[in-house]
């Protein structure tokens, strides 16, 4: 697929979806797993899934058009409604918000010729205040920009016209540590891994200790090994790369600049389970990459890393939505379909891609599998402890002076991290992101591994003026958002709990309220389907334990009415006013 | 009024109770009472002003029927804008002649939301049902009356 | 406990409950005649585990009993109180979410989700009410669809893709918006292929999906579980009672 920059969209004349899609065609037909493939880039170049390409795509995929809009739905990238030329995507993560703050953006939400929506972290929590638009993202805000802005999308100039670097992402490394500091000659890491031949490496990985980066820290031999074990003719490898925990931005960096050695971790598993193909699981909001990592692909395939013979990769794309990044959503998802996690097990190791026994590893992980085959087992385990092997890729953003990428071996503390970045001033810390822990200033001493405090990789910095109870509403609202539906607790869980939080932070709290509170967050904490659900409630955990004490908790008053009288009465106060004027 | 559906055993009761406000005997302002028995939703100001004058004068308060417990049939209307309501039901609905939306002084003001009484106070019991069971009642009064809990079983917990 | 290899058992609240081999806990505990309370579970059709109604505890975890593989080594805690809070909980969430009005409900006594709340003496909804505003569909000839009352639970679903062979429904939206779809070209039920003899038009728990002529058929007393108890009646929907 070619990103080249589309807007104003072509809303008058959109172009057949023959054209946009005919890759995925086979006579005619759209295989079910491409279908999401081909929404997204419907959505990509038009804006929206017009009543046209609906019927289109559900010609081409043999699927009613009501079932196809369930699925579109499902993700809020996808659109139904006929779009304007332009349309602008604000996060709603706090850091992103920060940055935004002392930014007028009314003039674009009152500019008729753009849509102003919002979603959750874009991955761009370091770059300033930033938007997405028509699916790009674009950084650095100021006012003067915004004003700038504005006046291209009045005038309708195309994108590709548009100043070239609003565009562009810098990438800022602070502390670089073996991972990012070794570099591997193309094929020299798997060579490597093939010498020690399958048992061996498998060994070699045992003894390292490797653990899954994405944030469950599952142990990787094992996954592999239950891949390996598992029968089928057809296996798959895939990279998970829809990095979506809030405050979360290390796997856009290693997409962009070392996504040849997460081919080389790619190509190792391959090697060891004899799986043919590999999928890239990109998340929308990283669709700037899209082209980059397709020729970092070809470049593979000229240098034999990979050829469709032995091993190729292709890129999917997700199309917005949180929980696709839980493996078995992804898996869904990759098929075609709403990103509803599947029942385990069976796991993906036995059943996973098309019912395939499937590798789903982060990106980080597979960065990692090519160091260690690379640079070899002492190297890696020289970083570390004994319960966290190797270094963690840390995404720093916030109240700090220097926010981007840090590469720390396991075990440092939270207090190290903030002396690296120059957050000492901090009064927390969010370490993996808003499903993670808040960890206070009085507990700057934890070490950062995963018998600790765990991280996916998101490090956020809260200085000394924030209100924490801010954020942990900001973070139950975006689990509010982000909940796919699936099961009640989390479904309506997620909802209940925001609403009641909402009520906190307008200090209108009960001892019922908060009773109400502790009821749901514990019945998502062990009655949900998934991990979502699991720890969906720990922001609102989190600020308990922090600030409520039996003490304080009796001070409050007994109950507070739902509703405001005044407020409830006004419309129809309004219309007796009216009526006394006449 | 499925109170009196006890029938003669409202004679028993009477001895050993006395009815504050009710719709049998038309007190407007209650006094300090022991149960407060609380039916219907929160449609209007008035209501609400009558919740609140039986929370602050009745040691237990009892949220009795659908209504009072999630709003019921009024609640309805909540899925619609008060303004559209109001609207369609007097100017643009079918058949409507000399169109006005009512709005005397006289009339309460109107809630945008038709509220369960557990939006407004804290409740003490719940008799469910559409109405609930005459049972109920008595078994609840009972209760409270010699000083145990209430047990009301599966026939009398009804939400129809 | 000693394992009997032949005829394998676990323990499900200190009773011994028979299993053969695949079978889930719950198929095991309902072949056993112990009910475990569930809404999205049916025994002729894949396992779902969303409504989490029949979790159970095993091993300090909580487990969807309809997805919890039956095993000798299993001890599982169903019928305690703090479970039975947390279903209670569960239930109260669906009637929030919902548009859930008893009285003026056609399905009112035959509701397996009134049921399971008569059953777990659920009295009020401890929630905050949210009432949705959603789509209902009397496109269809002979069959009503009330998504007010829809609790995503996908027996329909599920049954007309496993047992009609036709899927005719599916869900839509995501989060609290998910919403039950017709799978024709205008959205509406009327123009599927959806039969009143389908499974997928008789096995609503509640009353979602409404045969025409079937309200009201039953005077209150008789409906299923007018006198009796889901835990003892099962979840029966009214033809199966006879």
């Amino acid at each position: 697929m070619r990103v080249q920059r589309v807007g104003p969209y072509p809303i008058a004349k959109p172009p057949p979806a023959q054209r946009l899609i005919g890759s995925l065609l086979a006579n005619k037909r759209l295989p079910r797993h491409a279908l999401l493939q081909a929404l997204g880039m419907l959505q990509y170049h038009c804006g929206w899934i017009s009543p046209n390409h609906l019927s289109d795509l559900s010609r081409f995929a043999k699927l009613s058009i009501g079932e196809i809009k369930g699925i579109i739905e499902f993700y809020h990238f996808l659109s139904l409604q006929p779009p304007k030329p332009y349309c602008i995507y604000l996060s709603t993560n706090i850091i992103d918000r920060w940055q935004r703050a002392g930014l007028d953006l009314s003039l674009l939400e009152e500019n008729e010729n753009v849509d102003v929506k919002q979603t959750s972290c874009v991955g761009m929590c370091d770059q300033g205040g930033s938007l997405l638009i028509n699916g790009l993202p674009l950084t650095g805000l100021t006012q003067e920009r915004i004003e700038k802005i504005n006046d291209l999308i009045l005038r309708q100039e195309p994108l590709s016209q548009w100043p070239q670097d609003w565009f562009t992402v810098e990438e800022s490394i602070h502390v670089k540590g073996p991972l990012l500091t070794n570099s591997i000659q193309p094929g020299d890491a798997l060579n490597k891994a093939r010498k020690l031949g399958e048992a061996g490496f498998l060994k070699i990985l045992q003894a390292s200790n490797l653990r899954g980066r994405g944030g469950a820290g599952f142990p990787t031999h094992l996954k592999w090994k239950a891949c390996i074990d598992a029968r089928g003719d057809q296996k798959y490898i895939v990279c998970n790369a829809d990095e979506g925990e809030p405050g979360t931005f290390k796997d856009r960096l290693l997409l962009t600049s070392y996504l040849a050695k997460v081919v080389e971790g790619m190509c190792i598993a391959a090697w060891m389970t004899g799986a043919s193909r590999g999928f890239i699981y990109l998340r929308y909001e990283y669709i700037y990459l899209l082209e980059k990592i397709q020729a970092t692909l070809s470049a593979c395939r000229e240098q034999g890393v990979l050829d469709s013979a032995t091993f190729d990769i292709e890129v999917m794309l997700g199309a917005g939505a949180y929980i696709c990044g839980e493996e078995s959503a992804m898996l869904e998802s990759m098929e075609g379909k709403r990103g509803i996690p599947r029942i385990r097990p069976p796991f993906p190791v036995t059943h996973g891609l098309f019912d395939k026994p499937t590798i789903v590893n982060n990106v980080e992980t597979f960065c990692n599998i090519a160091y260690l085959a690379d640079d070899g087992l002492q190297a890696f385990i020289d970083n570390g402890n004994a319960g966290s092997r190797g270094s963690k890729i840390h995404s720093v953003a916030g109240d700090c002076e220097r926010s981007g990428i840090y590469e720390y071996p396991f075990g440092s503390t939270v207090k190290e991290m903030l002396h690296g970045c120059g957050g000492e001033q901090a009064q927390a810390v969010q370490v993996g992101g808003p499903s993670g822990k808040l960890v206070l200033r009085a507990d700057f001493d934890t070490p950062v591994d995963f018998d600790h405090v765990s991280s996916s990789g998101s490090f956020m910095v809260f200085g000394p003026g924030r209100d924490l109870k801010l954020v942990a509403q900001n973070f139950l609202h975006f689990f509010k958002d982000e909940s796919c539906g699936f099961c009640t607790p989390c479904r309506v869980g997620t909802q209940v709990l925001a609403q009641h939080f909402d009520r906190v932070c307008e200090g209108l709290e009960s001892q019922h309220e908060w009773e109400l509170m502790n009821d749901i967050a514990s019945l998502m904490g062990q009655a949900s389907h998934c991990g979502l659900g699991h720890t969906a409630a720990n922001p609102f955990i989190d600020w308990r334990d922090n600030n409520v004490t039996a003490d304080s908790l009796s001070a409050k008053p007994e109950f507070i009415p739902v509703f405001d009288l005044a407020k409830a009465t006004a419309y129809s106060r309004s219309l007796r006013e009216e009526n006394h004027d006449n | 009024m499925s109170l009196l559906d006890i029938d003669e055993r409202l004679l028993d009761l009477i001895e050993k109770v006395e009815f504050g406000r009710s719709p049998i005997n038309d007190i407007k302002v209650p006094g300090a009472c022991d149960i407060g028995l609380v039916e219907g939703g929160l449609c209007n100001e008035d209501n609400v002003r009558t919740l609140n004058e039986f929370r602050e004068n009745c040691s237990i308060l009892v949220a009795v029927g659908a209504c009072a417990i999630n709003g019921g049939v009024p609640a309805l209307r909540n899925e619609i804008d008060l303004k559209d309501c109001l609207e369609t039901s007097y100017l643009t609905g079918v058949g409507i002649v000399d169109a006005q939306i009512p709005n005397d002084s006289e009339l309460p003001l109107l809630l945008d939301k038709v509220h369960p009484i557990f939006d407004a106070v804290k409740i003490d019991y719940v008799l469910p049902g559409c109405p609930p069971p005459a049972e109920a009642f008595l078994e609840l009064v009972t209760a409270v009356i010699e000083g145990r809990e209430p047990n009301l079983g599966y026939q009398l917990r009804r939400f129809d | 406990m000693t394992i009997d290899i032949k005829n394998p058992s676990f323990l499900l609240d200190g009773e011994e409950v028979p299993f053969t081999e695949g079978q889930t806990v719950m198929e095991a505990a309902l072949t056993a005649g112990s009910y475990i309370p569930h809404l999205c579970f049916h025994p002729e059709l894949q396992a779902h585990g969303s409504c989490r109604l029949c979790i159970v505890e095993s091993d300090n975890r909580l487990h969807a009993s309809c997805t919890l593989q039956a095993n000798s080594r299993l001890k599982v805690s169903s019928q305690t109180q703090a479970i039975n809070k947390m279903r209670k909980h569960i239930v109260q969430m669906l009637f929030v979410e919902g548009n859930h009005i008893c009285p003026s409900c056609e399905f009112s006594g035959n509701c397996q989700l009134q049921a399971m709340a008569y059953e777990l003496d659920m009295e009020e909804g401890h929630f905050h009410f949210r009432y949705p505003k959603r789509e209902q569909d009397a496109s269809h000839n002979d069959i009503f669809l009330d998504r007010d009352r829809c609790i995503n639970c996908e027996l329909c679903v599920r049954a007309s893709r496993e047992n009609d062979a036709k899927n005719v429904f599916s869900l839509g939206g995501r989060g609290t918006e998910t919403h039950l779809c017709a799978n024709s070209a205008s959205g509406k039920l009327g123009d599927t292929s959806l039969d009143v003899s389908d499974k997928a038009a008789n096995i609503c728990p509640v009353g979602a999906l409404l045969i025409n002529d079937q309200s009201y058929v039953t005077p209150k007393e008789d409906r299923v579980y007018y006198q009796t108890s889901i835990s003892l009646r099962g979840n029966r929907r009214p033809k199966e009672i006879e």
